[in-house]
């Protein structure tokens, strides 16, 4: 079954930014039907769990598995037909439209929460560098 | 509230983040240079910091399952082993150097020994890294050697040398002049320094000599370290642009010689300037990584720089002088498209930044060419696709290709394989000239949109053309690497219309005419606006002298292409009409806000005659002109005889005629511009001549000539030749 939560919960004023975020999430529950260890981190996850942020400027997402991480970074990009891929170490940055899409890789056990049927990191956990 | 989305995007920024494949790079460069004076035994040892390239992240390489690197140094002249290395690699034990990910920095020593036993000369040697990756069975196999070139200048008796190249002073006229900067002068002996009048020496032993007309001289002895400092005569040569240069220049008694470049920058306040404004790389992936490219920053302050992630500035921030180094990240650590961002660099002393634009082009081992989102033309060069691979052979290109007939939906398949040869690394292949042989042409004219049976409205009956072609491409390679590989990529959507891409079009809607030219029409005239629409709705807009006149119902896009009619007898000769395409209603009456593409037509006079003429495009699609000169058809019939014998008699009989009818037209006063129309007519191999409703003759361009050129009103008239193909023999041409 297709994930559409940004849609159906209206996350982002603009919809494309919605179907994006759906079909992230519908390729990455594909591989992996429990998705404990991928989740929205970034102000995308601050705004989810504060609402106190401004205009967001990409959409983070983070992993503890290194095989859903290479997955995003090698391998989503073709299945959703996005050409402008940066490949870092722990970092995969995606420059689609209407905004850039990033993923992090972590090594530190992922403590994610499910807020308004979001999964997200917790607050007190995301990096002060992840926009 | 949803969540609102900034006008400018930007990833963050990870500390801990590095790039998954690096190349390898030495600090130094490579070639480094080393001075050193005959009788003197030692020199410093020169470290190298190591990158070593991240071979375990290489998709060209993943066949060996471990790497290995062991240093070896070659000696290009001579057979004194001047060098040898210390460091991580060299001092791994056999078979050498493993490599993780985390072990790739790591620092190279280059120490110097033997130098008595070199002569005064230059020589140089080489560090080779060689790489080795461990195959299924065991062994290995060399993978990748990288040299690093170190050159060594023995310096005789007679020689000398200054250092460093060059000294760059910073000062803002009527300010404290700047502090001394020492240079090292390397001889033995006595010598001569000789500076510009506008700066000073002192220090070590020299001592001042004379003053010439604009030089002053020193002397001294030795090796030494001496300073050099402008006096208050330099702000006499007023504002640099970008600098002053003179010398700093030692010679010796025996006429050897070294100099020192001097170079003060000198403005009244601080700015910057850059010497360049855009950078372009290009990297293939496996094959060819893009090249470093220098800016060369002149001013006087501080700065700093951002830049996109997938560049690497070197220095990121600075003062005055600086040579900054530019270069792209591993085309490894990308994905094949084109990267378009900006290098600014923040300059304290201004408040507007300098701005440089980069694009950097990726290129993989199959490169399309052809958009996969949107529409393709077939006659764009973009469409040529390109295949880059140091290890293959051979290129196969399947293609399954929809054609689609004019008016109706009916659509043919062809399925064509195509295999073409690399040479160099490097094979092309035209896709869009092959897919358009699949395509249909137009066979007979738009029939029922004849001005005779025009009506009032200003649109619009509505033509369908077809659809673009619709394709599916499996693009692979055949390698030759140990083990064979092929390397494939599927587009599943690729849609193509005929001829060259045109500017007047967005994504998903636009008007499908390479020519842009306004086009002259009179209120016996009718125009077919040709477009591609794709969108979910549209409308066109008419504007009359700048003012809306009429606006279409909203159009459904159906991602084909159609005409739509416009007429022009509801308007006056001297009236400036424009169609325009747009997405949105427009809020103001007022022609020029509204956005889209357009399409304008001047009216002019009616005339005696009017003839429209309708031929197909380079894009398949009908053009219609409106002829007002006058027209002569010339019919020449000629009969058919053969001599037979009849009663001993040789006698003819006809057996036939051949008949040749030609239609000489020409054009009336059209606009100067319009001259790529009548070149787009006569490149056509079809066209039509209206003579009533639902009847046509079919004709054949043969030749145009000016015949009448009005310098004054930018205007010309052009005979034009037709062949006229009859639909059978007995049929008369007249009007």
């Amino acid at each position: 079954m297709n994930y559409d939560n940004f849609t159906k919960l209206n996350l982002f004023e603009n919809p494309e930014a919605n179907v994006l975020g759906n079909q992230i999430m519908t390729n990455i529950l594909r591989q992996k039907n429990d998705n404990i260890n991928f989740c929205i981190t970034g102000d995308v996850a601050r705004y989810i769990q504060d609402s106190s942020v401004g205009p967001i400027k990409v959409i983070s997402f983070i992993t503890d598995q290194e095989p859903l991480f290479i997955f995003f970074r090698d391998i989503l990009p073709g299945l959703l037909n996005f050409n402008k891929v940066i490949k870092l170490s722990n970092q995969a940055q995606i420059e689609s439209f209407p905004l850039f899409v990033e993923c992090f890789y972590t090594t530190t056990a992922l403590n994610v929460l499910d807020v308004d049927d979001f999964d997200v990191q917790a607050l007190s956990d995301i990096p002060s560098y992840i926009i | 509230m949803a969540l609102q989305i900034a006008t400018t995007s930007q990833f963050s920024n990870s500390p801990t983040t590095f790039f998954n494949f690096q190349n390898w790079n030495f600090n130094p460069v490579s070639f480094t240079e080393i001075f050193s004076f005959i009788g003197i035994n030692t020199t410093s040892a020169l470290v190298v910091a190591t990158q070593i390239k991240n071979y375990i992240n290489d998709p060209g390489t993943a066949i060996y399952s471990e790497y290995r690197v062991t240093t070896t140094v070659e000696y290009l002249e001579g057979n004194v082993e001047w060098i040898n290395i210390t460091g991580a690699i060299s001092g791994a034990s056999s078979p050498g150097y493993l490599l993780s990910n985390s072990n790739l920095l790591v620092n190279t020593t280059i120490n110097f020994q033997n130098l008595n036993n070199i002569p005064s000369g230059n020589r140089v040697a080489r560090v080779l890294f060689t790489v080795k990756g461990k195959l299924s069975n065991d062994t290995f196999q060399t993978v990748d050697t990288i040299p690093y070139f170190v050159k060594l200048y023995r310096l005789g008796f007679g020689d000398v040398l200054t250092s460093p190249a060059e000294v760059n002073f910073f000062h803002i006229i009527g300010q404290t002049l700047p502090a001394a900067i020492p240079v090292t002068i390397n001889c033995l002996g006595a010598f001569n320094l000789f500076i510009s009048k506008d700066y000073y020496a002192n220090g070590g032993n020299i001592t001042f000599a004379e003053n010439f007309e604009t030089t002053r001289r020193f002397s001294g002895t030795g090796t030494q370290t001496v300073n050099i400092y402008p006096t208050i005569s330099i702000e006499n040569l007023g504002v640099s642009n970008p600098f002053h240069t003179s010398e700093f220049l030692v010679v010796k008694a025996a006429g050897q010689q070294d100099s020192t470049v001097v170079r003060m920058v000198q403005q009244t306040t601080p700015y910057y300037v850059i010497d360049e404004t855009a950078l372009t790389f290009n990297a293939i992936k496996q094959v060819q990584e893009a090249s470093p490219q220098v800016l060369n920053l002149i001013g006087i302050g501080t700065f700093t720089i951002t830049k996109p992630s997938w560049l690497t500035v070197t220095p990121l921030s600075g003062s005055n002088i600086q040579q900054i180094t530019v270069s792209p990240v591993s085309s490894a650590n990308l994905q094949e498209a084109v990267y378009v961002g900006k290098i600014i660099i923040d300059v304290s002393t201004d408040s507007k930044n300098i701005e440089i634009d980069v694009i950097y082009t990726v290129l993989g081992a199959i490169n399309l060419g052809a958009l996969t989102t949107g529409v393709n033309f077939t006659d764009d060069d973009s469409t040529i696709s390109s295949f880059h691979n140091p290890f293959a052979k051979k290129a196969t290109i399947l293609i399954d290709t929809l054609a689609y007939d004019y008016d109706i939906a009916l659509s043919t398949a062809h399925l064509n394989q195509f295999e073409t040869v690399f040479n160099k690394n490097k094979a092309e292949f035209y896709l869009g000239s092959v897919i358009k042989r699949c395509m249909k042409s137009l066979k007979d004219p738009i029939i029922g949109i004849n001005p005779l049976g025009m009506v009032n409205s200003l649109i619009f009956s509505v033509k369908k053309y077809y659809n673009p072609s619709f394709s599916k491409v499996i693009a692979s390679l055949d390698t030759v690497t140990a083990i064979p590989q092929v390397l494939s990529t599927t587009y599943n959507e690729l849609y193509f219309i005929k001829g060259r891409r045109p500017s007047r079009i967005s994504v998903n809607l636009g008007i499908i005419d390479y020519n842009e030219s306004a086009i002259r029409v009179t209120k016996n005239s009718f125009h077919l606006l040709n477009l591609y629409s794709a969108t979910s709705r549209f409308r066109i807009i008419v504007l009359r002298n700048n003012q809306i006149v009429n606006t279409s119902p909203p159009l459904a896009g159906s991602a084909k292409l159609a005409g739509f009619k416009i007429n022009f007898n509801t308007f006056l000769p001297g009236d400036i009409i424009e169609a325009i395409l747009v997405t949105q209603t427009p809020t103001s009456v007022n022609g020029q806000d509204v956005k889209g593409h357009r399409q304008k037509y001047i009216v002019f006079p009616t005339c005696k005659y009017s003839n429209n003429i309708a031929w197909e495009d380079e894009h398949g699609l009908m053009q219609v002109l409106e002829f007002t000169g006058n027209y002569v058809f010339s019919a020449e019939i000629e009969g058919k005889t053969k001599k037979v014998y009849k009663n001993f008699t040789e006698v003819f009989e006809k057996y036939g005629h051949s008949q040749e009818v030609l239609l000489e037209c020409n054009t009336g006063w059209i606009l100067k511009e319009n001259q790529e129309r009548i070149d787009s007519l006569m490149k056509s191999k079809k066209a039509w001549l209206y003579r009533s409703n639902n009847n046509y003759l079919s004709i054949i361009p043969v030749s145009s000539k000016i015949v009448n050129d009005d310098s004054n009103q930018a205007t010309y008239a052009y005979n034009v030749e037709f062949k006229i193909n009859p639909k059978n023999d007995f049929e008369n041409f007249t009007f």
